[in-house]
């Protein structure tokens, strides 16, 4: 899929779960920023790079110097590592738990954040044009919860979100 | 209540309604530092020229918007300053449309709006939105920036959900409709049983932010030197074929629901 549609291309994969039922899907944006970037230049107008450095000693930090770390009180940092992070995910990673089907009209746009399209992956794509097509007939949509995390080097943690597998 | 974060007039041709804006959501991200393996330190940014590998200063530091690959407009904080929208506390109701009619892919921010002085007019405009059953397509400028937005009545209220522009959504039709044979009928047969004995009314509220609420446990255990286990939920591995799953996921449902 991602070869014959240029410039939109998946960004994480998981499996949608109902029952018993395992839906292999691809996830991709449903929105982008068409606002205008605009890059750092240096004096010269060359476009400079980031770096991370040390707030206390200065040294530059390459990826294999940095950890994730939360602030417990001012100046207090506990270390969070990925793997501690994965084993506190409520369900094995990658888990789209689709928890129930509700009447598309019934959600309230104000508990909408951020839309993405999931389309199948692998190799039948039964289980998902089933999904889909009852859906869309039916005007439903699923209530699902799952976890996706930032890779590493981002500050942020996606908490659990609710989703519409549509 | 919590506090305002703007005050504006919504306009429906002669007609002029203050009110006054409230965020509807907060970030309840948890957020992490980045931090210096070695001594535990937060990490800051720099910006490094890539030839020299030296830093430069932040005053020295110049904005472009790239034209073309490697080619670059310069905009200094003037120009920046001159292309911002004007400041304006109109808000235009632009016209009207049927509930349904705007695709949720749209909607991006909620704001709960309340009346500012004149409390009268904030309920007649929420009567006849809500007689009405329309929602209003508004339109103003907020902090520097323009924004097309949703009037809606929520629960008695009114609420301001900011729209995306057209340029920033994907459609389905830019990806490819994913192919394959004709469907079972019994297996569409089972799979709508199977999403009919799932339907229940939404509660937001019991969906708990469960990932979070457990890493501020971890971290709060973690940081008191103590061990954290977590207990996972089970479930049922999938089963491989596709009518079987259904027809043992009804059944279970069933189940549930009546036991």
């Amino acid at each position: 899929m991602a070869e014959e549609t240029p410039g939109v291309r998946p960004i994480w994969s998981g499996t949608i779960t109902f029952g018993l039922v395992a839906v292999p899907v691809d996830l991709y944006p449903a929105v982008r920023s068409s606002r205008l970037t605009l890059r750092m230049l240096g004096p010269e107008g060359l476009p400079l790079s980031r770096e991370y450095v040390c707030s206390a000693d200065g040294a530059r930090l390459d990826d294999d110097d940095i950890v994730r770390g939360y602030e417990v009180k001012k100046d207090k940092f506990v270390v969070v590592e990925d793997k501690e992070l994965e084993a506190l995910e409520p369900r094995k990673s990658r888990d789209i738990d689709l928890r129930q089907f509700v009447g598309v009209e019934e959600i309230d746009p104000l508990v909408f954040e951020r839309p993405y399209f999931l389309a199948p992956s692998g190799q039948s794509t039964k289980a998902y044009r089933l999904l889909a097509s009852i859906m869309e007939e039916e005007k439903k949509a699923g209530i699902a919860t799952f976890v996706m995390r930032d890779s590493f080097g981002d500050t942020k943690l996606n908490s659990l979100l609710k989703g519409r597998a549509r | 209540m919590a506090r305002a974060i703007w005050k504006g007039v919504i306009t429906i041709d002669s007609l002029k309604v203050g009110v006054k804006l409230y965020s509807a959501v907060q970030d309840r991200n948890v957020h992490f530092r980045l931090l210096h393996k070695k001594d535990k330190k937060p990490v800051s940014q720099v910006m490094v020229n890539p030839e020299t590998d030296e830093p430069v200063d932040h005053e020295e530091i110049q904005r472009g918007a790239e034209i073309e690959p490697g080619v670059f407009v310069l905009l200094t904080e003037k120009d920046l300053k001159s292309l911002e929208p004007e400041d304006s506390r109109v808000i235009e109701i632009e016209r009207f449309v049927k509930p349904g009619a705007i695709d949720h892919q749209w909607y991006e921010r909620p704001y709960y709006v309340g009346p500012d002085d004149d409390a009268k007019e904030y309920w007649a405009l929420v009567d006849a939105l809500e007689n009405a059953g329309s929602e209003g397509i508004a339109l103003w400028t907020m902090r520097k920036k323009q924004y097309a937005g949703s009037l809606r009545v929520e629960r008695g209220y009114l609420v301001l959900v900011t729209l995306r522009f057209s340029d920033d959504l994907i459609l389905a039709s830019e990806l490819d409709a994913p192919p394959g044979r004709k469907l079972d009928r019994r297996e569409v047969d089972m799979a709508r049983q199977l999403i009919g004995v799932m339907v229940e009314e939404f509660r937001p509220e019991a969906f708990r932010e469960e990932f979070r609420d457990r890493v501020l446990e971890f971290v709060e255990a973690k940081a008191r030197g103590k061990k954290f286990k977590a207990v996972r939920r089970k479930k049922a591995p999938a089963r491989a074929s596709l009518a079987g799953a259904l027809k043992a996921s009804v059944a279970a449902a069933r189940k549930r629901r009546h036991g």
